[in-house]
């Protein structure tokens, strides 16, 4: 009855002899005797098993192989199995001996076991049917339901490997359903193998269904978990590839129906904002693309716009404060061929934009989620344009902006028609109103009275000289260059100045001589050049045709004083040209081409845009109106209220003060904005403090 | 070497003939921010308060005083009871230039 080591042989249990003796003790009712006697023997000899476990553990340990492990079990499981054997009328007692070996050896398994058996285990799963005898061990030792929650990791650590396997830098195809159903049916089969067996014997299949259907809810979270865990590391190229990645974002707003991943996507989300978007290395383009395709994927994953409206503000602010935003938000809203400008739904006005808005008739109405701030408000839903122009708190710097892009734009079309632009003024009147764009529509109509007098002076055939002719007040500043152009240039501006008085004797023309665009060619001795210049440009090289060298001041002289800069750089075009060669003190002609020289040519000076001087400008008379406002603020403290013309009127005895009533009006205008004044009866005054 | 203007698209702007400056000022833009009509302040090259575009659509007016409006803001101010047929600035009776409106440049000489 002793257990002994598995070396020695075995008596068989139901041998004659063995079953003597027991009818004999059987006989003696000495029964519960002979069992104290047994198990005190298994406890005695329970170091056996105790040495084996060391053993094996130890390797383990010391060579992280799961075979370790495998061979463990099966080892126990053979000393469980000899030292069970017992004559067949001592089968009652065979619970009892269970237990007290499952208690003893379980007891003696360090805590290594359970990473050691998790590692196991995960190899058993490629093939699952070939270890129905493993499982069957195991639950006889007791370790299926010892570690139950290991054999739940087991699970998860193979779903998570499966989505790590699939998932990364898969954006293109939907990949949350394949991995449920996968994990599905992986969970399936990993239960029925390990605890199938159980459940067959409690006969207790409801109380299976109940926990399978735990495990599966705990399954879900935990894909859902990984997989926006996983995404929210992947999210700034997600959202940088969108629409390609919408299969992804798809993915995220099913896992994110739970809210409770909600605040580790956007902390994650801002992050990724501030680390790649939010900083002087970024161009502003691309952070208005990133914003724009940030609206559309979270219009997605949230269509009430929490995220949205906890992840916007940064960036809103930021693009604020960039100088050039505007600029970019307004070139792309009269590009033809954005994709938020070709949005089909109807464009919402931007004054409705700021107020508050809640649709109580609408029968999808929801009340707000519950991770919502206090701060959050329901808005009207926008589409993209106006949740850009936005931004700002006032369109006037669109209008302004707009109507700087608009002139650069009309100044550089050559004869070509004006749909496009005539069309994105169309569709911008929507947005902003007929009013503020009435600007841009009188810019338009230039166009077009341009083309009519150019063709009714000229007749429809080809003259060197087209004229655009502007409306001063509604074209942006237009900062003067005193730029007189010579030779042919002026008698070609004479003759169209003439017969446009002819034409429209009520009205003079001002040459703005600096803008436009001259297409020359230059017969020279050996060689034909024909180049796209500036006016600035025209005029120095047709002073060469009347000399061959000059200095940069006459040349300055004679094109009316302009500024040595401006020369020079003309200069420098030229003689990229090899049309001229700086010889030291004077410029000379060359006649003959001649072979580049050793030295490199200059490098050409970069051309200076013309918007950003006008910008400049604008600032500058700002700063400058800051001076008069003391002017304003005495004045008006004296005599309480002033209408604009009074306060021009006196002002113009400041000293250096050059500014119109409609500059002046634009200032006190931005002066009641902050508040400095009001504005009643025609009258301003001080606002009260 | 000869230069050939193939193309020059060149820009200009226009302004009101209304006499105050000569063909030969050295400065033409100088006294450019007073030419406002009298009536509603707004420049010349502007447009009056009802209309919204500039020159042609909104011309100016000439009077016998020399005194120059919007056309449509003088002819609103005719219309008006007060008026009296006036110029609003010298209260002389309104009337046409003897030659046509555009005829005569010089109304600035002392008469």
């Amino acid at each position: 009855m002793q257990p002994r080591p598995l070396s020695e042989p075995v008596v068989p249990p139901d041998s004659p002899n063995v079953q003597e003796a027991m009818q004999y003790l059987h006989y003696r009712n000495m029964f519960p005797e002979l069992l104290r006697f047994r198990n005190s023997g298994l406890l005695k000899c329970f170091s056996w098993i105790e040495d084996e476990v060391r053993l094996h553990m130890e390797q383990w340990e010391a060579k992280m192989a799961v075979q370790s492990i495998l061979r463990l079990i099966q080892r126990v499981y053979e000393w469980f199995q000899t030292w069970g054997q017992a004559p067949a009328f001592m089968k009652h007692a065979r619970g009892e001996y269970i237990a007290l070996f499952r208690a003893r050896w379980l007891a003696c398994l360090p805590p290594s076991f359970t990473l050691g058996l998790r590692l196991f285990l995960r190899t058993t799963l490629p093939s699952l049917p070939a270890n129905a005898q493993l499982f069957h061990m195991l639950e006889q030792l007791g370790i299926s339901e010892r570690f139950d929650k290991t054999f739940i990791d087991v699970m998860f650590d193979e779903v998570e490997q499966r989505i790590m396997d699939s998932c990364p830098g898969m954006w293109r195809e939907p990949r949350l359903e394949s991995i449920r159903t996968s994990a599905r049916e992986l969970e399936e089969r990993w239960l029925t193998m390990v605890y199938g067996h159980m459940f067959v014997r409690t006969q207790n299949n409801d109380w299976f269904r109940n926990a399978m259907m735990m495990v599966t809810g705990r399954l879900d979270h935990f894909i859902s978990r990984t997989l926006v865990e996983l995404r929210t590391s992947e999210i700034f190229d997600i959202i940088v590839d969108f629409p390609d990645t919408l299969p992804a974002i798809q993915d995220l707003r099913l896992c994110m129906a739970r809210s409770q991943y909600r605040p580790d996507f956007i902390e994650g989300l801002r992050e990724v904002v501030n680390q790649r978007i939010l900083q002087p290395a970024a161009d502003t383009d691309d952070i208005i693309t990133f914003y724009v395709s940030l609206i559309r994927c979270l219009r997605i994953i949230d269509s009430q716009g929490v995220i949205l409206h906890k992840v916007a503000p940064p960036i809103r602010k930021y693009l604020r404060d960039r100088p050039d935003a505007v600029r970019c938000i307004v070139r792309r809203m009269t590009d033809e061929n954005e994709s938020f400008m070709q949005e089909t739904e109807q464009p919402v006005p931007i004054q409705q934009v700021h107020e508050p808005f809640d649709d109580y008739t609408d029968p999808h109405w929801l009340p707000e989620p519950v991770d919502a701030g206090a701060d959050f408000r329901t808005t009207r839903p926008m589409d993209i344009v106006s949740t850009l122009v936005s931004i700002y708190d006032t369109q006037d710097l669109f209008i302004k902006e707009l109507q700087h892009l608009l002139a650069a734009r009309l100044l550089a079309v050559r004869n070509s028609p004006l749909d496009d632009e005539i069309g994105s003024v169309e569709k911008l009147k929507q947005r902003f109103g007929e009013a503020p764009l009435q600007v841009c529509a009188v810019m338009l109509k230039d166009m077009n009275d341009s083309r009519r007098t150019n063709t009714h002076l000229h007749g429809e055939t080809p003259h060197p000289l087209y004229t655009t002719v502007i409306s001063r007040l509604f074209w942006p500043t237009i900062q003067p260059v005193p730029l007189k152009m010579p030779g042919q240039f002026k008698e070609l501006q004479d003759t169209f100045e003439a017969e446009f008085h002819k034409f429209k004797p009520d009205k003079n023309l001002r040459w703005v001589p600096q803008l436009g665009a001259v297409s020359v060619k230059l017969d020279l001795e050996d060689r034909t050049v024909e180049v796209e210049a500036t006016p600035i440009q025209a005029g120095v090289i047709e002073l060469f045709s009347e000399q061959d060298t000059w200095n940069v001041e006459d040349l300055m002289a004679k094109l009316g004083g302009i500024d040595r800069v401006l020369v020079q750089s003309a200069l420098d075009f030229w003689i990229g040209e090899g049309v001229i060669k700086d010889e030291g003190s004077v410029y000379r002609l060359l006649e003959q081409a001649e072979a580049p020289t050793g030295a490199p040519p200059r490098p050409r000076p970069v051309v200076v845009e013309e918007a950003p001087p006008v910008d400049e400008k604008e600032k500058q008379q700002a700063e400058q109106m800051k001076i008069y406002w003391q002017f304003i603020q005495g004045m008006l403290t004296n005599l309480s209220a002033l209408p604009i013309d009074r306060i021009q009127g006196m002002l113009k005895f400041a000293p250096g003060y050059d500014r119109s009533v409609q500059e002046l009006a634009v200032f006190l205008e931005s002066a009641r904005r902050e508040g400095l004044l009001v504005f009643t009866n025609g009258m301003w005054k001080l606002a009260k403090k | 070497m000869k230069v050939t203007v193939k193309q020059w698209n060149a820009v200009a702007y226009w302004k009101w003939d209304t006499g105050s400056t000569t063909e030969a000022d050295p400065n033409p833009d100088e006294d450019a921010e007073d030419d406002v009509c009298g009536i509603c302040r707004v420049s010349f090259e502007g447009c009056c308060p009802t209309c919204k575009m500039p020159g042609d659509d909104c011309p100016l007016i000439w009077g016998q005083c020399t005194h120059v409006f919007h056309m449509h803001c003088l002819l609103k101010w005719l219309n008006t009871a007060s008026s009296k047929q006036q110029c609003p600035m010298d209260r002389r009776t309104w009337g046409r230039p003897r030659d046509s409106v555009t005829g005569d440049r010089k109304f600035g000489n002392p008469i």
